[in-house]
């Protein structure tokens, strides 16, 4: 299955890139009496630039995941100039 | 060479903010789940037999305390348990295990060198703790110093 990560900015004067797409995420194991063993990716990258202050990048998927998983993700806070 | 003032750079500035619009980047997700199916227990049973009934012709213990557990994502997964070796004559290692939410326990049933099933109809659960409890049984005519050990091999099969 495939979903699309979508990063908005929301205000205009601002430029968001994403390095590429991430390899293929599967759940394989468990530990037995536990859920699912969660499975990342940490191989990409993003870039932002922005000329005003205080603004946020979002992000929706393209449709909803499958009853009973979730895909998270981490944006890692971008030091300012 | 020229060079461009604080006025004209600032102003360089504002024009090209005016004329960016809001942006949006896109990542393409792949993911899968595949079947999961691990089974694991806990416990280190000691079956020892020392002591018997007047007048009963067979010797039992059990062994409670064990645990078990599971996860599955699959449908009509079973359990089933298996010995390495078989056990001497005149003695029966036996197996329980208490059902997950939803399974059946096949009850105590006895253990050999071929896989039995000791618990059916697990559907997509993930639970832990389950009570496991051994049996060893054996005739009052087996010559004392009968021991060993053997090992149980548990294994879950997903059904779809």
């Amino acid at each position: 299955m495939v979903a699309v990560i979508a990063f908005p900015l929301a205000a205009q004067g601002q430029l968001i890139n994403v390095s590429g797409s991430p390899p293929a995420l599967r759940i394989t194991m468990a530990t037995a009496g536990s859920t699912p063993t969660p499975v990342t990716d940490a191989s990409t990258t993003y870039g932002v630039f922005s000329l005003r202050t205080n603004q946020k990048i979002t992000a929706n998927l393209s449709q909803a995941m499958p009853p009973g998983t979730s895909l998270v993700v981490t944006l890692t806070v971008l030091s300012g100039p | 060479m020229k060079r461009f003032s604080p006025f004209a750079s600032i102003a360089i500035l504002m024009i090209a903010a005016g004329s960016l619009r809001a942006q949006s980047a896109a990542q393409v997700v792949t993911f899968e789940v595949k079947a999961v199916n691990e089974v694991g227990v806990t416990g280190s049973p000691n079956l020892v037999i020392d002591a018997a009934k007047p007048g009963e012709s067979e010797l039992s213990v059990q062994s409670t305390g064990n645990t078990w557990s599971v996860t599955t994502n699959q449908s009509r997964a079973k359990i089933t348990a298996a010995l390495d070796a078989p056990m001497p004559d005149g003695v029966t290692l036996s197996a329980q295990l208490a059902a997950p939410a939803g399974a059946r326990s096949a009850g105590m049933k006895p253990l050999s060198t071929v896989p039995v099933d000791m618990v059916t109809s697990i559907n997509h659960l993930n639970q832990g703790g389950l009570p496991l409890v051994y049996q060893l049984d054996a005739v009052s005519t087996l010559a004392k110093s009968t021991k060993g050990t053997r090992a149980v091999t548990y294994t879950v099969t997903g059904g779809a």
